[in-house]
């Protein structure tokens, strides 16, 4: 007879158990909820598409809503992880969500990425900040080897911001070759019109689904041919699907309608034989022992005032487990190992500004994730590296290198949630977005400078006096006050998140309670690339 | 007197499966008999031997004398217990089982036959001074006509005024003559508000008969028994004397033996008439066992031993009484319904509450035999409680993956004529129970929810994560079902439902009926395919899924005709190749004893015959496949340019 092995995890659970009563608490769980309900309604908005004018011109003609598609497409019960949600917030000149929709989602049981233009706006033209989110997108799908399943409905290029995205926009054609030569593969549904260079993204796919009487594939319209050649013809002879399935045979399936093309988009996913190559053994899932929402009130509202890390951590990891590696050294940074809904995960978490011992640990733990092909989590809240002549003296820059050196030549996936500040080096340190983690979110609360608006201007003001100092000049007091407030404002409105998310710096703003379940479909969207740890580095400067 | 060892039953179903159980308890081996069809019944497990005497159609089996005679020899079985239905009142099958040595187990060949004429067992009642209906004078109406070698309501007619006569006496006899092949008719008073009384009486060897009281049958559909009770509560001591006391001297005239049933028409006056007797065990035979204490197939058994009956009479205690739960469509004029039985949980057992059934969970009800699932039987002090029991267990009874009479039923138990115990023959029976449509939207609500949950917990990425989440919420589009004919589109967001907890067979939900808190239910799902079967104690449905995406249409548009209902092809009318019009009969078919002919409505060309002659079909089947005219022809075109 076999014994089965069952063993109680070694791993005790983290004790952590805040005061909802204290005023602390209290008053960051009221900025935190209403940070929440601004973005809910930000959201909101960015699926609004065109408004309710276009949108209704768009059912009109017996087509779906670019989300509909998608939803369509998706498993019934599957999540969907969107990216970029608000990209292009605020910009000029920029749709919402910068005119496309694009996230993870499971299609027949497979993790996909999946993109579809919003037609309703600006007939799916793309400007610069969907060229932003549409690279983003297709990074996503090559560093996770996720197919890419495009749901095509657009103008092509925004032509008023064509000197923003004409050169760039290459890339995206070029990605998709790439990717395929990789094994990963590409299928467009083309819904509507997919003109010009637009013409490529179904001709560089491996798959090109057209929806009969709908789609419209081609260089050049029926207008720019009789201005190149005197040829006169229509939309449909000249790039229809019928046309193109039949004869010129850009198109592989003729789908009689939308929901025949997604129907048929699922049938190709369901034969691709896609594994997840370094799956890991995965635990029983047990949830946290404390209540995730308490998250609104543990973070800080003021990203000035510190928080305890692993209160958060509590919140996110299965069963509130986590195995702190180095925990009486180099406090400032957290370290240990936990599991998100059964996948493994190393996790570094600022508690403090980052040090020259906790900057060692951090590179040591990272090594060891490496080692062992776990994945990082990293939680940052971070002000920065600590300044000063005994850090300096102490060698503070040799040490955060150590780290940047670490995060830096790592090859197991990373992730990335802001969860408070992030400034300086410790950006870096902590796997910004120039580190390449898989996916980065923010909370509602982050804020990202090089460092904050008071130090900033306070700094410029310093060496403005010192400039004037050295040339003698007198100081105009008002305007230098003038001046310092609105570097101040400036710097304040650029740290923002939205300012931030609208640029790309992240993949979107989360709901705090919402991070566990985002981190882990992070980690398994990941895991469809094989997870492969590193133990070559640069050289570390001890 | 001798004593049985091992008993053939001549029967399937809940009566096969009773009479075995008594066997049992006698410590009587038995035999079973069964068809292709049943070769994994109930029945057939239940009994010690089996042996498989044909093919599914009753006239290739069940029916078939010398097939089941030889059964018994092969299995040397000593008796043979025919049941209900069937060959149970065949005079020519008693003759055979004697002629074979095998005691049949009911009254004597010439007895039965005797019985099974309508005109002799008239006669032989009014020599031993029963009532017989009586005819009436030419002006006299109403009249009842019917078929001198009828049953089953085949044939009937009542006459309500001289005008209508001619008419209604061709009619009936075409119809006896088609369903008999015998066109006598009788013409008999109809009796306004008459109800269908009966007695229960045995009969030994000694020449001893007795009565077991009686049983009111009033309540039928289409002269079906649906609800059987003893006591009648239109029976009083004195009527019931005088009933009695005419069942068994008929009996003692004619020398019956083993049990039987002496049929009466009672009228509102007290007054009652003879119908027929029934020579042989009765569907209905559990009510009198629960008033009496007696089981009556051990009766059966002991009588055909040679054993005396009981000197003294028993007492009638209580009231029983017993519905018959059947597969078939109250919204389809209750054509039997056909399919697997995929969920099929019966009451929780309390005292006096019996159910008797031949079926099982995951068994197929067919086309060829008598749709009955269960007969449900409950006994208490007094009637009221009898029926409030009865109505309990059949709200708490599941049956799906078939249409059952279910709730038509309970809204029979719940009816004031019924209750108050008015309801007669001629009594209307309630319309099919009415749609509710906001009701189906919960069920089908649920049936969203389960499929999300357990399409979630089944894949194997990410299972534990929230079902459906989105970091940016979007509106899930509806789900699609349809219940019956009706069609639903479920949205995620239901202010009618909260899901409390949800497993693998079961959601628990809070139902806001109207404004205000919810209440809780349990709803049990089943689910095969695409079909759902959802049940709660709000009620049971079959839900379908409607497919998430279109069927993708064929290259060309063909049509086919399908079967409305189970039945038996009786004749094709075309062709491979053949031009048909819209309307052009394509095949006939027999389903319920009525011809339903089977019309193209398109035009086109005859594709494919898929069905032969004799065939039975299913509801749905496909039976001729058309190709439409312009398809034909675009057909022919491309072939020519090929």
């Amino acid at each position: 007879m076999f014994l089965r092995l069952i063993y109680l995890s070694p791993v005790k659970p983290l004790r952590s158990v805040v005061d909802r009563q204290s005023s602390l608490y209290q008053a960051n769980y009221a900025a935190m909820q209403s940070a929440v309900e601004r973005l809910r309604a930000e959201l909101k908005r960015s699926t609004e598409g065109g408004g309710e004018k276009y949108v209704k011109r768009h059912v009109e003609r017996g087509k779906l809503l670019p989300r509909d598609r998608v939803e369509m497409l998706l498993d019934e019960g599957s999540f969907f992880l969107e990216i970029a949600p608000l990209a292009g917030f605020g910009l000029e000149s920029e749709s919402p969500g910068a005119g496309v929709v694009g996230g993870v989602g499971l299609v027949c049981g497979r993790e996909c990425l999946i993109t579809a233009n919003e037609a309703t706006v600006k007939g799916g033209a793309t400007g610069e900040a969907g060229l932003w989110k549409n690279a983003r997108l297709a990074d996503i799908a090559r560093e996770n080897h996720l197919p890419s399943i495009l749901l095509v409905e657009s103008a092509g290029a925004d032509l008023p911001q064509q000197s923003k995205i004409f050169v760039a926009g290459g890339r995206g054609f070029r990605e998709i070759t790439r990717r395929s030569k990789e094994r990963i593969p590409t299928i467009s549904v083309v819904f509507g019109s997919s003109t010009a260079g637009g013409a490529y993204l179904p001709g560089m796919s491996d798959y090109v689904v057209m929806v009969k009487k709908q789609a419209q594939v081609f260089l050049a319209g029926p207008p720019l041919v009789k201005m190149a050649t005197g040829e006169v013809s229509d939309e449909e002879s000249l790039g229809g699907a019928e046309m193109h399935s039949r004869i010129s045979g850009l198109s592989d399936y003729l789908a009689e309608d939308e929901l025949d093309a997604i129907r048929i988009a699922r049938e190709i996913v369901s034969h691709f034989n896609l594994r997840k190559p370094d799956l890991p053994q995965m635990s029983a899932v047990t949830e946290p022992a404390y209540d995730p929402d308490e998250l609104l009130g543990i973070a800080s509202a003021d990203v000035r005032v510190p928080f305890e890390i692993r209160d958060v951590i509590s919140r996110i990891v299965d069963g509130s487990e986590f195995a702190e590696f180095k925990p009486e050294y180099g406090p400032t940074l957290v370290t240990g190992f936990a599991r998100i809904h059964g996948f493994p995960v190393g996790i570094l978490g600022n508690n403090g500004v980052l040090m020259s011992e906790s900057s060692g640990k951090g590179a040591q733990f990272i090594q060891l994730c490496n080692q062992q092909d776990i994945p990082l989590l990293f939680l940052q809240n971070i002000t920065g590296f600590m300044v000063g002549r005994s850090y300096e003296e102490d060698g503070i820059i040799r040490n955060g290198a150590k780290l940047i050196n670490a995060v830096s030549n790592s090859m197991v996936p990373a992730i990335t949630i802001m969860v408070g500040g992030s400034y300086g080096a410790g950006n870096y340190a902590m796997c910004g977005r120039a580190y390449a983690p898989r996916f980065l979110f923010t909370w509602p609360n982050h804020r990202i400078a090089v460092m904050g608006e008071k130090q900033l201007s306070g700094v410029m003001d310093i060496i403005k006096r010192e400039a004037a100092a050295k040339t003698g000049q007198p100081i105009d007091e008002a305007r230098m006050a003038m001046g310092r407030k609105m570097l101040e404002d400036q710097i304040a409105k650029e740290s923002d998140c939205y300012f931030a998310t609208a640029r790309l710096w992240d993949d979107g703003i989360i709901d705090p309670r919402d991070t566990r379940t985002v981190v882990a479909i992070a980690l398994s969207a990941a895991y469809n690339a094989p997870v492969k740890g590193t133990m070559e580095w640069g050289v570390f400067r001890h | 007197m001798k004593h049985f060892r091992k008993i053939l039953v001549a029967n399937r179903g809940e009566i096969a499966v009773r009479i075995m159980r008594t066997c049992r308890t006698m410590g009587i081996e038995t035999v079973a008999v069964y068809s292709d069809f049943d070769r994994d019944a109930l029945h057939v497990r239940m009994a010690d031997q089996a042996v498989l005497i044909g093919p599914a159609p009753a006239r290739d089996s069940y029916l078939n004398i010398e097939k089941i005679v030889s059964a018994a020899r092969l299995t040397g079985a000593d008796a043979i217990h025919p049941g209900y239905g069937f060959l149970s009142e065949n005079a020519g099958f008693a003759s055979a089982c004697e002629e074979a040595g095998i005691v049949f187990i009911g009254p004597r060949a010439e007895v039965i036959r005797a019985l099974g004429s309508k005109n002799e067992a008239r006669k032989l009642a009014q020599e031993a001074g029963v009532p017989i209906v009586p005819t009436p004078a030419e002006h006299e109406f109403p009249k009842l006509i019917k078929a001198s070698a009828g049953g089953g309501g085949r044939g009937m007619r009542i006459v309500r005024s001289a005008a209508e006569f001619q008419e209604s006496f061709a009619a009936a006899q075409g119809e006896a003559e088609r369903a008999f092949g015998d066109g006598t008719l009788l013409v008999e008073r109809y009796i306004e508000g008459a109800r269908h009384v009966e007695v229960q009486i045995f009969g030994d060897h000694h020449g001893n008969v007795m009565h077991l009281f009686e049983r009111d049958c009033s309540l039928q559909r289409r002269h079906q028994k649906i609800i059987e009770e003893s006591p009648s509560p239109a029976v009083t001591p004195e009527i019931r004397r005088r009933m009695t006391d005419a069942a068994v001297s008929l009996a003692q005239k004619i020398g019956y033996t083993n049990a039987g049933t002496v049929e009466f028409l009672l009228a509102p006056s007290g007054d009652f008439y003879f119908i027929e007797v029934n020579t042989r065990i009765q569907v209905e035979h559990p009510v009198t066992e629960m008033v009496t204490g007696l089981d009556l197939v051990r009766l059966q058994i002991e009588v055909a031993q040679g054993a005396t009956l009981p000197a003294a009479q028993p007492e009638q205690m209580g009231h029983a009484i017993e519905a018959r739960l059947y597969a078939e469509d109250p919204a389809n004029e209750f054509l039997p319904s056909t399919g697997v039985l995929h969920v099929w949980q019966l009451p929780e057992a309390s005292t006096a509450l019996r159910v008797d059934t031949g079926v099982e969970e995951g068994i197929e009800i067919g086309v060829y035999y008598d749709p009955l699932l269960a007969k449900i039987i409950a006994h208490a002090g007094d009637r009221e409680s009898a029926i409030r029991k009865l109505t309990h267990a059949l709200r708490s009874l599941a049956a799906q993956g078939v249409q059952t009479n279910r709730e038509f039923l309970i809204a029979l138990l719940e009816n004031e004529e019924f209750l108050a115990g008015r309801a007669h023959t001629g009594f209307q029976l309630p319309a099919s129970v009415p749609v509710d449509e906001a009701l189906d939207r919960v069920f089908c609500a649920v049936a969203r929810i389960y499929i999300e949950r357990s399409e979630q917990s089944r894949r194997s990425i990410l299972p534990s994560i929230p079902p459906r989440f989105r970091n940016n919420p979007t509106a899930a589009p509806a789900m699609k079902f349809a219940i019956g004919s009706r069609d639903h589109a479920i949205n995620p967001s239901n202010s009618v439902l909260e899901v409390l907890t949800s497993s693998n067979d079961h959601v628990d939900a809070l139902v806001f009926h109207s404004q205000g808190r919810g209440v809780r239910y349990r709803f049990h799902i089943c689910q095969h395919g695409t079909d759902y079967y959802v049940r709660s104690s709000l009620g049971q449905r079959h839900i379908q899924r409607l497919p998430r995406f279109p069927e993708r249409t064929a290259a060309g548009q063909h049509q086919s005709a399908n079967s409305p209902m189970p039945g038996q092809v009786l004749r094709i009318l075309v062709a491979e190749g053949q031009s048909v019009e819209p309307g052009d009969a394509l095949v006939v078919l027999e389903a319920m004893k009525m011809e339903q002919t089977i019309k193209a409505t398109i035009q086109g060309v005859v594709r494919a015959v898929l069905v032969k002659a004799a065939e039975v079909v299913a509801p749905g089947q496909m039976l001729v496949e058309i190709e439409s005219v312009e398809d034909a022809n675009e057909h022919a075109n491309s072939s020519a340019k090929h």
